[in-house]
């Protein structure tokens, strides 16, 4: 179920494509694993969410996600940038950070994990197996992974 | 651009600019040659005139002193009475002898004189320095009675004594014995002694000057000195004056001044003429023409060759410029086009990750609203229905592998090669182990020979031996008893891997296709595949500096072959 703005959320999508978040939420939500998901579409949106600034400032209060799914390829700052910044963050920067995308290109995830990513996952473009990636990867960080209080 | 002007520049106006300039420099190499050839004749005949003039002078000095001499003699009252007193005997006594020595005495001591000699008006021989001059030269007789008669003192001009045997000269001066009567005196003169050396003396050094004293005589040049460049006897050459190119025989024709024509050896010369005054010579100053331009022609030598080898320098110079300049565009150019390839390839691999990225995004879509739209919406659709989706989701997933398969392909092409060495059996046995234990698959007789190890990319050689197995699976699955066969050989200095199938096999005469990307021999319902295997073998085994090839027959089989450096 799509999460409200002012609410505390489990998963942060940030992806640019609208069939993509949607797949991926979908997934997610049959195996009825996150309650709380909630979908930005670019790069710039992302920080403003997390950081709780412009029209997120209502967040201030909130926890942030449990988990951000990032695409790297996104409008206005790239994924690369978001994950710096989150990751440079004093505040942000134990959060979780996926990234999620259709690129296998070797330079990309070793970009992505000098800048601290937690995770690379590819996007399949078989369903079933989409489907199962992106539930194995939530199950992970949902269930299985021991966060710091 | 740049070059094809350089090129032009090359061919149309610098050769034609050097020429010019070569012929601009020639003219004004002449012009200075001649001017330089002017002002050397002009120095030349300022100093041959100054000289003959000088000769001129002391010859007239030499011959004024002698006549002198013999004046003062014949004036000597001396002499006289001697000769007063010996006229009145009949017989020349001893004392008069020693009358007559003791008048001449100092001229006899300095030997200025070949001989002296006194008549009496009779023209008899009183007395005489020498005995050999009892009987003078017929012309000195002559020059004594023309004395005698005119009472005038004359010279008596060259002649050759047969009793001296050589050249003469005689200065004859009367003698006025105050009573009427004219006795002779003679002053023998041999001109060996001064005056031909005075006359042979040339004061700046010189090869070939000569300064001549002539006469003529009747028809002909008489030469009265000893020539520089002839052994002669003075007199005794002469010459005809109607030659009127020979400068002596324009001298005695009146000719006087500065004068070019040929000497007695008929070699050119520049000369001055003139009269001796008072004289019957006249004298010629002469120099080799040869002598007076050897040191132009010697510059001029000289200075052509140092501006052939100035303009040669140049030529190559500019040469040299000019190729420099050709190679700093080449250079240019070739920065150019490796900037621009750079630039190219960064294109490429954008264009890559795009494809990567964004080609992927909408197959997802469809793919997976479609398995939505099949799962979920089972009830509204029928069997045709769902058949379709299927179809979709088919298409969508190849279509997905082609990309994923196109993106392998470019990034082996840019992937840094590792060289290792590389246990060639353990390699493809481990990948036919992994590729036949994944999936279900045909019972297969597999042999793996001892293979060559090799050196080369572990990855990449790793690909090589998946696609080659994988097709080799995939082409023997319709076999009864499907065989494989790996095996290597060494051939020259290569490694040669063979990979043989009883399978499907393929038809020679598409060779040329086998190895192209999205090339395929077979339907999609025989074999799937995208065509991509191949041609990626082949990227992989040339960029090792290897080979690939095949061979097959339809339904009978295929064996593919790659080499590797040993």
């Amino acid at each position: 179920m799509k999460s409200r703005s002012n609410e505390p959320i489990d998963i942060l999508i940030v992806e640019d494509n609208p069939q993509d978040a949607e797949l991926t939420t979908r997934a997610l939500m049959k195996k009825h694993l996150a309650l709380r998901i909630f979908v930005v579409e670019d790069g710039e949106e992302a920080l403003d969410f997390v950081f709780s600034r412009g029209k997120y400032e209502i967040r201030k209060a909130l926890k942030l996600p449990k988990i951000v799914f990032l695409d790297l390829k996104l409008p206005k700052v790239s994924g690369l940038e978001v994950l710096k910044e989150i990751k440079t963050q004093p505040k942000t920067k134990s959060t979780p950070v996926v990234m999620v995308t259709s690129s296998r290109e070797e330079a990309d995830i070793r970009a992505a994990y000098e800048f601290g990513a937690n995770g690379y996952v590819v996007k399949p473009v078989e369903f079933e197996a989409f489907s199962q990636t992106m539930t194995q990867t939530g199950i992970f960080w949902l269930r299985i992974n021991e966060e710091p209080r | 651009m740049n070059l094809y002007f350089a090129e032009r520049l090359k061919n149309k106006s610098l050769i034609p600019i050097l020429v010019i300039f070569f012929i601009i420099l020639t003219i004004g190499l002449y012009l200075f040659f001649h001017h330089q050839a002017n002002q050397i004749r002009q120095n030349k005949y300022a100093e041959i005139r100054a000289i003959a003039e000088l000769k001129s002078n002391e010859i007239i000095r030499w011959l004024e002193e002698r006549f002198l001499d013999a004046d003062y003699f014949a004036g000597s009252p001396e002499l006289k009475s001697v000769i007063r007193r010996v006229n009145e005997g009949d017989n020349v006594e001893i004392s008069d002898q020693m009358d007559f020595e003791r008048v001449f005495f100092r001229m006899k001591r300095n030997h200025r004189y070949e001989d002296i000699l006194v008549t009496n008006s009779a023209g008899k021989i009183l007395y005489s320095f020498d005995s050999r001059h009892a009987n003078p030269d017929s012309s000195t007789m002559a020059a004594i009675f023309s004395v005698l008669e005119s009472g005038k003192i004359i010279m008596n001009d060259f002649y050759f004594s047969r009793s001296y045997k050589k050249n003469l000269l005689d200065i004859v001066a009367p003698v006025d014995l105050k009573d009427g009567n004219i006795a002779a005196l003679v002053f023998t003169i041999d001109p060996s002694v001064f005056l031909y050396p005075q006359i042979r003396f040339w004061p700046t050094p010189s090869k070939s000057s000569e300064t001549l004293l002539i006469r003529k005589d009747n028809d002909s040049v008489a030469y009265l000195n000893p020539l520089r460049h002839m052994h002669n006897f003075p007199l005794r050459l002469k010459l005809t004056v109607s030659d009127l190119n020979l400068t002596a025989a324009r001298a005695v024709s009146g000719y006087s001044g500065i004068f070019s024509g040929h000497d007695y050896r008929g070699v050119k010369v520049i000369g001055d003429i003139r009269p001796v005054p008072g004289t019957p010579w006249f004298m010629v100053a002469k120099i080799d023409k040869r002598e007076v331009y050897g040191d132009l022609r010697f510059r001029l030598v000289l200075l052509s060759f140092t501006v052939l080898l100035f303009l040669l320098s140049i030529a190559f110079l500019v040469a040299y410029l000019y190729n420099r300049r050709l190679n700093a565009e080449l250079e240019r150019r070739v920065d150019d086009r490796t900037e621009q390839l750079k630039r190219i390839n960064k294109e490429l691999e954008s264009f890559a990750y795009s494809v990567s990225h964004d080609l992927r995004a909408p197959l997802r879509a469809i793919d997976g609203f479609s398995a939505i739209l099949s799962k979920d919406y089972t009830k509204y659709l029928d069997e045709e229905g769902l058949r379709f989706i299927a179809v979709i989701r088919q298409n969508a997933q190849k279509m997905g592998s082609l990309i994923d398969d196109l993106l392998s392909f470019s990034r082996l092409g840019r992937a840094q090669m590792l060289s290792t060495s590389l246990s060639m059996k353990d390699m493809a046995g481990s990948v036919f182990e992994e590729l036949y234990l994944t999936g279900i698959h045909h019972k297969i007789d597999f042999r793996l020979g001892d293979l060559h190890p090799a050196r080369g990319d572990a990855d990449m050689i790793r690909q090589v031996w998946v696609n080659l197995i994988s097709n080799a699976i995939k082409f023997t699955s319709r076999n009864e008893n499907a065989e494989i066969n790996i095996y290597s050989r060494v051939e020259d200095d290569t490694l040669v891997y063979c990979i043989a199938d009883n399978g499907a096999g393929f038809d020679m005469k598409y060779y040329n296709k086998l190895f192209g990307v999205f090339q395929r021999l077979h339907s999609e319902r025989e074999f799937e595949g995208t065509g991509v295997g191949l041609a990626i073998v082949q990227q992989v085994i040339s960029r090792h500096g290897g080979r690939v090839w095949a061979e097959g027959k339809m339904n009978q089989g295929a064996t593919f072959y790659f080499s590797l450096p040993k």
